[in-house]
């Protein structure tokens, strides 16, 4: 009686010790694929953002080409969208120097359309209102690829810091990401201000 | 006493921390009100500005579309944006209604905030090939615009829809016709209303056309009195007559056999004719109800098209 139930004791103890092993097991995996994938996902977002910010830069200049014969007295812009341009595309340049050419961009997209507004002639015709909407949607389009980074990287964090993901996160090496440093600039909504 | 205590404090301690295991990772997100789809997906009127006969056309014309295609194209009104900016709420709507097919990304909601005097047409990744953002500003511009200015909503979406439509069964291969095929007769009327009433090709063409054909016809008629003391005018108009009762006869004839696009049907492969569009107008307008309830086929978008006030 006495040696059944100390046997039982231990079947007890040990099954839950298993348990608790194989719960532990269980969840490390799924917390360390979880945190993969959202990782997955970050980079993800990113890439969209670099190419529609490349998109935007394309755009750019090929609306430049249009307008070019305008232009003549507006090195300075022409050379920042250029040099812009090159950084986006530059595989080895960093984020913030992208980020950085993608605000030069953007402003020089405000400063083409706010030109073409001083030529009546230009701004009569389709080619201002396909200049502006084409400015306009890459705008938008970076910004959206930009929300969705943004998303990512609060998911991807929120697994990192949040308690079962956050020991494993530090046993394996996954750290906390940046959140887009967007300039003061960046967060005017996409559009473009004809005011000045 | 004591241990009742303990083994409270124990449980409220491993709640907690199931609470903390098995929520979900997810980060607090701002629910925002977005309107759900209503069950004919392709119009949903949340401003009410559409009467129920546009509502019904919107429905074929989009069922058609889809069956051919598996394309979605969305109209939404909204009352007001309430602040927000009409390019991101666009793009979270057609997210979260997942417009078009998952992996084709095949959709497009055209949106209207009616206080705002705001549209949006919103191009998903797989149509912005056919449906460039210069394109849906020119569909907004010449297709919508000149009827949205008159307040005429049930015009300017209508027309503003068929274009889009147009745009994405041309992506597809597919022709207006086969489109129009597939629609019951009542609807086809509108369709052939508004696929003709293009302003960039019927309605400019009108107006730059109509005053050198009256110039014309003034010059001869000048010409005529001067020279001919109207004789060929008189010639044409007599030419005309006869035509017109030669033509009237036909016309009878010509009216019997037009028959199997109306109730009458006439007799033999009239009849045949009639028959077989009656039976697929039924089919596909679900026999007689309103739409077949449709969902999102979960597309996504990014950021593409675009938006201007009218």
């Amino acid at each position: 009686m006495n040696y059944k139930s100390w046997i039982y004791g231990r079947w007890i103890k040990l099954g839950i010790a298993a348990l608790v092993i194989i719960i532990l097991a269980v969840s490390s995996i799924s917390t360390y694929n979880g945190l993969v994938t959202a990782d997955q996902q970050v980079q993800k977002a990113w890439s969209t953002v670099e190419s529609m910010m490349q998109r935007r830069a394309d755009v750019i200049t090929s609306q430049v080409n249009v307008v070019k014969g305008y232009m003549q007295h507006e090195e300075k812009v022409l050379s920042e969208i250029a040099a812009a341009r090159a950084v986006l595309y530059d595989n080895y340049s960093d984020v913030n120097s992208k980020i950085a050419a993608d605000e030069k961009l953007s402003s020089a997209g405000r400063q083409i359309l706010a030109l073409v507004e001083n030529y009546p002639e230009l701004k009569a015709g389709d080619l201002f209102e396909n200049l502006q909407v084409e400015i306009e949607g890459s705008e938008n389009r970076v910004s959206v690829a930009r929300k969705d980074f943004i998303d990512a990287v609060q998911v991807y964090n929120t697994k990192v810091s949040r308690f079962p993901g956050n020991i494993f996160a530090k046993l394996m090496g996954f750290e906390k990401k940046e959140y887009f440093k967007a300039s003061p600039g960046a967060q005017e909504a996409p559009g473009i201000d004809f005011g000045s | 006493m004591y241990g009742i205590e303990k083994m409270k404090r124990a449980a409220a301690v491993f709640f907690a921390f199931m609470i903390l295991i098995f929520s979900p990772a997810s980060g607090s997100y701002a629910a925002g009100d977005y309107p759900s789809a209503t069950r004919e997906f392709f119009v949903n009127d949340f401003a009410g500005v559409l009467d129920e006969d546009t509502e019904l056309s919107i429905i074929r014309i989009g069922e058609s579309l889809e069956d051919l295609t598996t394309a979605q194209v969305v109209i939404v009104t909204i009352d007001s944006l309430d602040g927000q900016d009409i390019d991101s709420y666009a793009n979270e709507l057609f997210r979260r209604w997942g417009i078009g097919q998952k992996g084709k990304n095949n959709g497009v909601l055209i949106l209207n905030a009616v206080r705002d005097r705001m549209i949006r047409i919103e191009v998903g990744y797989g149509l912005e090939g056919a449906l460039t953002d210069i394109e849906t500003a020119k569909i907004r511009k010449e297709y919508m615009n000149p009827y949205l200015q008159q307040g005429d909503y049930n015009g300017g979406l209508l027309n503003g829809y068929i274009a889009v439509v147009s745009e994405v069964a041309g992506e597809y291969g597919v022709s207006m016709e086969e489109i129009r095929e597939k629609l019951p007769s009542d609807t086809r009327m509108k369709y052939d209303f508004y696929s003709r009433y293009r302003p960039d090709s019927g309605n400019h063409r009108d107006s730059d056309g109509f005053i050198p054909a009256f110039a014309i016809i003034l010059m001869f008629l000048v010409v005529d009195g001067i020279f001919f003391r109207f004789r060929l005018t008189y010639m044409i108009i007599r030419i005309a007559f006869y035509r017109s009762l030669f033509d009237g006869r036909h016309g009878g004839h010509g009216g019997w056999g037009g028959g199997d696009s109306g109730g009458f049907g006439g007799g033999g492969w009239g009849g045949r004719n009639s028959g077989g569009r009656w039976s697929s107008g039924g089919r596909s307008s679900g026999g007689g109800s309103f739409g077949r309830g449709s969902r999102g086929g979960g597309g996504s978008s990014g950021g593409g098209g675009s938006s201007g006030r009218y």
